[in-house]
Order: C-alpha cells, then structure tokens, then sequence
C-alpha cells in the first residue's frame, strides 16, 4: 500500500511526524515533490474559486501524487490546540481536493481535532480508514521539523558575513516553502544575513494573547503574531519581515493588528505580500532596500 | 575629462548621468525605455561619449534592469531603487525627512530621519497609482502626458474618481465625461485620484514630516504635485533634477565606494551589434527563463538561471 502526502499547508507542520508514524504501521509513504512552477501552474488550473494562494498550490501537489498512490492522506485539520480553530480552508480542504480534481485515489481524511479526540484515537480512526491494524509505536514528536536550518541553504552564504540577522515570520507553509515564497530566504541569505525564525511555545503565544485587545481566534495566526512579538523583543533579531500570502484571511487581519497594537517601530520592519503574480525582481528590489536600511541605520549608529 | 556613471533603467525611461568627484552633475539623459533597454542605452552611452568623451571612474547601476546594466556594461555597485533615490535626496537636500517617487511602473515612499532611511513602502503588482496610468489616460483624452499638470491647474471643481484601479478609473472618467464634465476638472481629478490612491497604500500608518520631497517622471506633473499639497496641507519640493534622481544615487554610491578600477567595459559596447534571446531551461522543473546577449557569434552575457549552470558556462 503506497500513501501520498501533498507536500503543502499542514505538511509544514506535521510532515514529519506522520510520514513516520505511517511507515512506522509497514506503510510505504511518498511525498510530492517540493513546489515547482508544474505544481503551481495544476494548482491554480485545478482550483476551484478565490482561494489563498497555498491551498491553490496544495490542489498542485494533490495533481502530481494522485495517480502515483493507492491513497492520499490529507486530515481534516479542525483544531490543534483545545482552545481555537484552524482556517476553515483546512476544515473543509478534503472535500474541496475531492470536488475539484477528478479521478482521485481514496483520501484519507481523518478529522484532526484535539479536543474532541486524543492523538491515539486519531491515528486508530487513520488506519481504520486504510485497513490497517494499528501497531504500537513510540511517540514520535518533532513539531516544525522544516525549521531546522538545511546545510545546503546556509552554504550559499557566499559573500562575507555582515554582522546582522533578520527575523522571518509567518505562516509555515509560506516561510519553508521556498518556491511559493519566491526565494526570499535564499535571496536574504545571498545577501549575507542571516536567517531567524522563532516557533513561540505554547506558554509564551498565551502570554502574547494577553497582551492583545482580544485573543485570536486561530491557531496558526497566533503563533504568527506570537512570533513577531518575540522578534521585537529579541536581541538576536535587527529586522522583522512578515510574509503574508494573498488571500489569506485571518493575516489581513493579523498585519493590521501587528501594525497597530505592536511596538513595530521599535526595529525596521516590512511586511511582504506574495501571491502568483508577484515579480521576482520588485521582490528583490524590496529585500534589497529593507537589508541596505538595517545596514546604514547601524552604521550610523555605531559612528 | 572624467567622472563617475550612473544608470538608472526603469520600466518605462532610461536615465543616465554623469557626475563629478564633487557630485555635481556634468552631464545626463532622460529616454524611453521603449521595451529596447539594450539599443536605449547603446544609444546613451554613444551620445555621452560624442559629447564629453570622459573616462569613466565607476558605473553605479539601479532600476528594474539594473541586473541587465550589470551584464552588460559591467557595473561597480548593483543597488536597488530606494537606497538611490534616498542617496540622492540626502545629498541635496540633508534635512529631506519624505520622499515621495513616482515612476512609470511603480512608486515608493522613503522615510529618512536624520540622514538615514528608517521606513520605506513599495506599490506591490498594480500600476495603478503610476505614469504609465496618467500616460494611459492622457492618450485617450488626446492630450500629451505634458499637457496634464497643467490643465490639471485650471480646473474649478474637480471630479471624484475611482483611482483604485485603472479599469474603473477609466470607465468612471468616460462616464463623467459623458456627463458633460469639463476636461480641466476631470483631469485634476486623476490627479487627485492618484493621489488619494498613492497616500492609502503607501502612506498607511507612515508620518510624512516636511521637507517632503517629490521625485520620479511624474514630479514634473504639477496638477499631481498641487494635489499631494492639497491632500497633506504641506509644501512638496520638486527637485531641479527630479526624473534623474535615481541614476544620481546610483551614481553617488559609485562614487561612495570609488573601485580602484571600474568594472565598466567601454563605450566601444555601443557601436556593437547586441541581439538578446531568451529560452525556457527544460534540465529541472524550475524552467528557468535565460536571457543570452550576444555580440556577432559570441554570447558576451547571460542570465537568469537560478543553478547558476548557463551563466557560469560562459566564463569570462
């Protein structure tokens, strides 16, 4: 039995973790290849109304798997955490895989909710759904397992070092994804910064939550904003840039409350915009400027 | 005679300058870009040298085809649009606090305290809020994009119209036209219009303090320039040498870092035969787009593969 794991959205956050856990039950588990301009392009071709640019390109990934696997595993993401919800894109992303892309292989969609269910039960309804009985396993846990800076990435870092980091936030699926974000992270790197991302614990968004008008209302936009809160306050962090996707709801929200209610003045700070349509070079021109800024302002600083 | 070369290659004009050790401006151009960046600078490099001749201590590139500068005439500092526009206004007007840019297919607004830029914004896809918009809309009135600011001037009552978009600009300007609108007042509200669109994407949540500084083509239009004083209730300085602001930058920072040996390759460049293609790399799923300028038979320069394998091949 061969499983198919789009290599999108949730995948950025639980890859890891349930390629394992499948193969660990004797199952052989494939991924799509990571994002190219062929998945982007099936992506927006299969999709079926306005959505936000990653699920496009997830329905991308499904297209390039789908006749490859006897089934795909997309859960239904509800909740992560007790207290709030992921995007109704996630709740309702199964069925709009299956109303979109014809001839598909079974899906399956187990609800992820962890607190209507415990972990143990999620994995038993799984591979229920495949057929399988379920084998004792041991806890494999390894949250934000793409966080992880690759060698391969850092090694690009060929001009000499300049003595500053930039913080980059946002949601997984767009911060590692280094085709959908355009290459941002390659081209700071080039650049000769380095690269910082933060994934807050659960104690510490809590805390941030506090300190907000009003609890957010979703999991991952939390964790943004959480982010971005500690990028502000950290000494290892001289800039912030916040990547928000086109189309995405909760972060037209989530920008405008971190500009507002956030001590952004506090350190150079942008926010960038991508959807299909942004150029490479406009892309460039803004990283390029934003580093060309820290760098005077510290020059200064230091004279 | 000899000085430093800055090359500013926008979307829509082509800028070029030369100035001396003591940044005063020798000599410049202002041309269409005309989608033939390569014969538009040929052509500027040809006529510099029949004027002045001069030897070319650096070469400061910026603009959208500031990687093609590169490649081909072989450029000292690569810096992009902002930090040129910003380089420039310090260094002629050291107080400058705003700086406000519009060009042919974008626009920016720079935030300067003391000297150094702390914030800056950049229209994203839409040109919108841009001179190609105002150029757009000044062919179909049948009027020279000129002759805009100052019709703009004699307007009474200008008209409100939607600016958000240039579809529903259009159709909103033909509409009031039909009306029986008089042209002076529609004209001056596209420029109101650009306006109230450039302050509401750019100028969000940013504090433009005096002196505010107004830079790029579409400076020259007063009716835009009237407006931003309308809207903001402060004086806007146009500088003398607003539409090559940029290239000035490009050319101050080439100065700033004074390569013991320019990089520049000659304006013997400009009398060659320079055919550019282009082709889809197929050896990887990424399908690179690679851009080949060749010289005769030899290809003298080449881009835009992000492995780097069709550029390095080239050697030197």
């Amino acid at each position: 039995m061969r499983i198919g794991i789009p290599k999108g959205l949730l995948f950025y956050k639980f890859g890891e973790l349930w390629q394992a856990r499948l193969r660990a039950a004797g199952l052989e588990v494939v991924t799509s290849p990571s994002t190219n301009p062929e998945i982007l392009e099936a992506g927006l071709k299969h999709s079926v109304c306005d959505l936000c640019l990653p699920v496009k390109v997830f329905f991308g990934h499904v297209h390039a798997l789908k006749d490859d696997v006897d089934a795909l595993f997309i859960p239904r993401g509800v909740r992560t955490e007790p207290d709030s919800y992921l995007c109704p894109k996630f709740i309702g992303l199964p069925d709009m895989v299956r109303a979109a892309i014809r001839r598909l292989p079974p899906v399956i969609d187990t609800e992820y909710n962890v607190k209507e269910r415990s972990d143990e039960d999620f994995w038993k309804e799984v591979f229920a759904q495949i057929g399988h009985k379920i084998q004792k396993t041991e806890e494999i846990n390894s949250p934000y397992p793409f966080c992880k800076d690759k060698k391969e990435d850092s090694e690009e870092t060929e001009r000499q070092a300049r003595a500053f980091s930039v913080g980059v936030a946002g949601r997984p699926y767009l911060v590692y994804d280094n085709y959908l974000n355009k290459g941002i992270i390659r081209h700071i790197r080039r650049l000769g910064i380095e690269v910082v991302f933060q994934t807050p614990s659960a104690e510490y968004i809590r805390e941030t939550m506090d300190t907000l008008p009003k609890w957010i209302y979703w999991s991952m936009a939390k964790e943004v904003v959480a982010s971005v809160r500690w990028m502000i306050e950290s000494e290892e962090v001289d800039g912030i840039i916040l990547l928000v996707n086109a189309g995405c709801g909760p972060d037209s929200f989530m920008t405008e409350l971190i500009e507002r209610t956030m001590d952004i003045q506090k350190k150079p700070y942008m926010s960038i915009n991508i959807d299909e349509h942004t150029s490479d070079v406009g892309l460039q021109t803004r990283v390029e400027a934003f580093i060309d800024m820290i760098d005077r302002r510290m020059k200064t600083k230091a004279l | 005679m000899e000085g430093y070369l800055g090359i500013d290659v926008g979307s829509v004009t082509t800028k070029l300058v030369l100035i001396n050790r003591e940044a005063e401006v020798l000599w410049s151009t202002y041309r269409k870009t005309q989608g033939q960046p390569i014969r538009v600078l040929q052509g500027a490099l040809s006529d510099l040298y029949n004027d002045l001749s001069p030897r070319v201590l650096g070469v400061g590139a910026t603009g959208s085809g500031r990687g093609l500068v590169d490649h081909l005439i072989g450029a000292d500092v690569v810096k992009n649009e902002i930090t040129a526009h910003a380089v420039a206004a310090i260094r002629h007007y050291p107080k400058v606090q705003s700086v406000i840019e519009i060009g042919g297919q974008d626009s920016k607004l720079i935030i300067i305290r003391d000297g150094v830029v702390v914030d800056f914004s950049m229209n994203t896809v839409c040109a919108a809020g841009t001179g190609s918009f105002l150029e757009h809309q000044a062919l179909r009135l049948g009027l020279r994009i000129e002759e805009l600011g100052s019709i703009a001037l004699n307007a009474n009552a200008p008209v409100r119209i939607a600016g958000r978009c240039t579809v529903f600009a259009e159709s909103d300007m033909i509409h009031k036209q039909q009306m029986g609108h008089n042209l002076e007042d529609i004209v001056a509200g596209l420029c109101e219009a650009l306006v109230r669109n450039y302050l509401s994407n750019l100028a969000r949540g940013k504090e433009l303090r005096e002196p505010i500084l107004f830079q790029g083509g579409v400076a020259a239009n007063r009716g835009i320039r009237a407006a931003f004083e309308r809207e903001l209730g402060k004086e806007i300085i146009v500088p003398r040498h607003h539409n090559i602001m940029g290239a000035i930058g490009a050319a101050l920072l080439a100065l700033e870092t004074t390569p013991p040996e320019s990089r520049f390759r000659g304006f013997s460049l400009a009398r060659h035969r320079l055919v550019s293609t282009s082709f889809y790399c197929d050896d990887c799923p990424n399908t690179c787009g690679v851009i080949e300028v060749s010289d005769g038979e030899s290809v003298i320069a080449r881009w835009g593969d992000n492995c780097g394998k069709w550029s390095s091949a080239l050697g030197s």
